[in-house]
Order: structure tokens, then sequence, then C-alpha cells
């Protein structure tokens, strides 16, 4: 089980658990706002694009080729970014603080 | 004409043709401008209408305000239970009949009408008003990749009718809410409501009966295919996106230069139109492996089957539920597909537009009538 923490656009602050799936599952699950998940995470979308900290990018790992060919033109992106449906959550996650990058 | 230009009905048009570079072009509006009415579409429409399409032939901070306007609207199809059911059901209807033929011409015969059954749900009207779209053919003006005058004047005439019924009567489907609606603090005016809903009809029309099209013919070329979703329904959700890149329903899209730029073909002055080949980007090997193959388990997979940057395509939400509920539809109900007979569209040579849509495809289909139980439908 993991505890992880999104900060909305809007400085919002919301804390979920979740065990399996992808962090994306999970936000769209708990009704996150700024993450919609519109193409059941498959990376094709960008509308669930968060900014891991520096901290946890070991944890979380990087982003591959595909994945970053389409965060790279996408509005807010920035060497943290990542699309949180390609996070795998983990025990390793706990306590995991990201920030979502759309507003809505 | 060099490799980087091609001539769309006598329009010679360059054209960037990378995934990187697509995508950085489309979302450089202040350059490659989308303030141009009927010159967003390759080939171009302003032969046969003078109004805008809304929002997609706006520029910002405009363009916000219309997509803020209607966007809600279009999410539906992700956000609302009983639209996913609504559709699913026209769906499971729909390959039923298929399963009950012996053979089906799909391209009219089913992909037609059910995106306009569809189209129904996402415009909020009954669905016997789908037997009309129905028969305006799979493209509500075009024949041959030609703008028949005719044609589009049928549509127009028939937004023009619902806007006036909205006016008088309101209601609660898009025409309703839109003669309802205000953008910038008033409210829309007649042009705006025809070029918002021209969108709907036209740009959700011949790219959906494609994909739904071209679904079908993999589920014939790779059988194997519908018996790992069986197996795998998860794998359902990205046969849905393999399955939009590998279309590429819009192959290419307009945008007109708004200062002097310099692209592959040379240089292009203020004005000149420039294309940007989704399709293109779509088979791009650089970001693609295997790119001319259809791999249904391909993630990540950043494909810009929708377009890419502010203007990426409204319906598809839509789109997406309509080809998932497909796949997931066939995987239900349908033990194979067998193609009897088809007739490619003829592309020309054209490489901006080398997906693979088809004229006419007939098949038969085997159903399943209960797990484990096969029927052959070719009685």
């Amino acid at each position: 089980m993991a505890r992880i923490t999104f900060v909305s656009a809007s400085g919002d602050e919301r804390d979920i658990t979740a065990s399996t799936g992808s962090l994306m599952q999970a936000a769209v699950l708990a009704g996150i706002s700024g993450i919609r998940g519109d193409c059941g995470g498959n990376a094709a979308c960008a509308t669930c694009h968060i900014h891991v900290p520096d901290a946890w990018s070991d944890r979380v790992g990087q982003p591959d080729e595909a994945e970053l060919a389409m965060l790279e033109f996408e509005d807010g992106y920035t060497a943290q970014s990542r699309l949180a449906c390609q996070i795998d959550i983990s025990e390793d996650l706990n306590g995991l603080r990201v920030q979502v990058v759309a507003a809505d | 004409m060099s490799d980087d230009t091609e001539i769309f009905n006598g329009e010679t048009i360059a054209l960037i043709r990378g995934f990187r570079e697509v995508r950085k072009a489309a979302r450089d509006w202040e350059v490659f401008s989308s303030d141009a009415p009927g010159r967003v579409p390759i080939p171009a429409e302003d032969d046969v209408r003078s109004f805008r399409q809304y929002p997609v032939e706006v520029d910002p901070p405009a363009h916000t305000a219309y997509r803020d306007l209607v966007q809600p609207w279009f999410r539906r199809a992700h956000d609302d239970p009983d639209y996913v059911v609504r559709v699913r059901a026209l769906v499971d209807a729909s390959v039923r009949d298929l399963v009950e033929a012996e053979a089906t011409e799909v391209v009219s015969g089913f992909s037609l009408p059910l995106q306009s059954r569809a189209l129904s749900v996402l415009l909020g009207r009954p669905v016997e008003e789908a037997e009309t779209w129905i028969s305006w053919g799979t493209h509500a003006f075009r024949v041959a990749g030609k703008n028949i005058p005719e044609k589009a004047a049928v549509l127009e005439d028939y937004l023009n009718r619902q806007i006036t019924r909205a006016r008088a009567s309101g209601g609660d489907d898009l025409f309703g809410v839109l003669a309802g609606a205000t953008v910038q603090g008033r409210p829309l005016s007649d042009d705006e409501i025809r070029g918002i809903t021209h969108l709907a009809f036209a740009g959700g029309r011949d790219t959906v009966i494609h994909v739904l099209t071209a679904a079908l013919a993999h589920f014939a070329a790779a059988p194997d295919d519908l018996e790992r979703i069986r197996a795998d329904r998860t794998l359902a959700l990205s046969a849905t996106e393999e399955l939009i890149r590998a279309a590429s329903p819009l192959a290419v899209i307009g945008r007109t230069c708004k200062r002097s730029v310099s692209v592959a073909s040379g240089a292009l002055a203020p004005g000149d139109r420039i294309g940007l080949c989704w399709a293109e980007a779509n088979h791009d090997p650089a970001i693609f492996d295997r790119a001319d193959e259809i791999l249904i388990d391909r993630k990540p997979n950043p494909h810009v089957g929708f377009g890419s940057g502010i203007h990426t395509c409204l319906g598809a939400p839509h789109a997406r539920l309509l080809v998932r509920s497909l796949i997931e539809s066939l995987a239900d109900r349908v033990a194979s597909v067998a193609v009897l007979s088809a007739t490619p569209t003829d592309l020309d040579g054209s490489a901006a537009q080398q997906s693979h849509a088809y004229d006419a495809l007939t098949i038969s289909v085997s159903g399943v009538s209960a797990p484990g139980e096969r029927r052959d439908a070719a009685r």
C-alpha cells in the first residue's frame, strides 16, 4: 500500500492510497482534478501529466523514448514531467508527492 | 514538386511529415495559424462553405473561449456512464446484424450507419434522425476527393433548420444548448452555431467510418488478435489506440503561415498553406518500432491520430468509445471475420494520405452465440 499526494494546479492537496495499477488509474478512481486518463493508460493523450520531484526520480523512474515523445510538446513540460499512466504503484512510492499539470 | 510538397485539388502544399516536427508545428499557432475559414482542411473547403468551423478554425485567445464552451459536451463520452451504455448498445446491435447476415459491405452497410447512430448520442438527437444522416453517404460533401457544392448545401440546409428550431424551442440537444449559450459575454450567433455543429458532422464522419472499417479489416487479417482480446480484455484499450494510430483517419491538416518561415520544401511566405501530416507522424520509425505493423499491445503509444496541441480532436472521447466498444463487442460476439472482397481507396500515390481506407469492404463473420460455442453465420 502506498500513500501518494496529488497537488492540483490550484494548489489543493489530496492524499490517496493504492496498492496496484497505475498512478493514473488510482487518481481517476479518486477523482483527482486534472487527471483524466482519456486514452485508458496508453500514453496517447497526456491527460495525466504530472511533475515528479527530482528526489523521487530514481524510485519513480525516467520516461522512455515513446513517453518522452508524447510529453515533450505538452504545455508544462519540464525535466520532471511524467505521464501518471506509465507509473506503476508499489510500496516504493509511499510518501510520493506529485504536482498535477492540467487545471481540470 | 519536391518530396515535401503535394498537390491537393490543384493546390501545391508544403508538408511537415516527421513526428517531432509535426508536433512542434502543431504547438506553434502563432506561426502556423488556424485562422482561415475553410482552409484548415486539406483539400480546402472554402469552395463549399463561407462560414468558419469553430473552434478548429480560430486561434487563441478566441479559440480558448470556444473550446472551453463546447469541450464539456464532447467529454460526455468519457464522463457520462449512461452515454457509454447507449453507444455500446448501438454497437452491439450493429454487430449482431453483422453476425446474422451472410455477408455485409461494411463501409456503407455497417460503419456509416453505426457512425451516424452513435452521432445521435453525441448530439443528443433522436436515433431515428440518423437515417437522414446515413442518406448523405460516407462524406458530408465530398465524393472521390472532390467537394460537391450540392451535397454541402444539403448539410448546411439541415443545420440551418436545426438552428431555427433550437432558437424557437430550445431543447437539450447540442443545437438547443448552443442556442442558449454565451461566449465572451454574448450569445452565440447563428454563424457560430453553424460552425460548431458543421464540425461535429463533417469532422467525425468519414474519419470514424474509416477507423471502424479498418478495425474489421484488421481482425480479418489477424484473427489471433481477437482471441487475445477475448482472453485479456484490457487489450481492448491498447488495441483502440493502435488501430487509430495505424488508420490515422485524418491524414493531414492545414495551417496558414503568419510570417515567413523555412521548412524542408523551402521558404514559405505569410499566407502560404502548409500541411501537418498526422498519418506520416504516426508511422515515423524514430518513434514507433515496427511502425507499419498493427501491434494491439503497443504501449506506450504516443500517436497523433487525434491531432496534437490546442486543436486536438474534440470528438476524440466519442471516437475512442466507439472503437473500443466495437472491439469489445466483436470479442463478445464474433469468432472470426473473413474478407470476401475489398476495394481500397485510391490514394493517387499520396504519401500524405498513406492511411489505408476502403471504398468498399465486404465481409462475413462467424458468431459466438455462447461462451465456447461458435455459430457459422454464413448458413
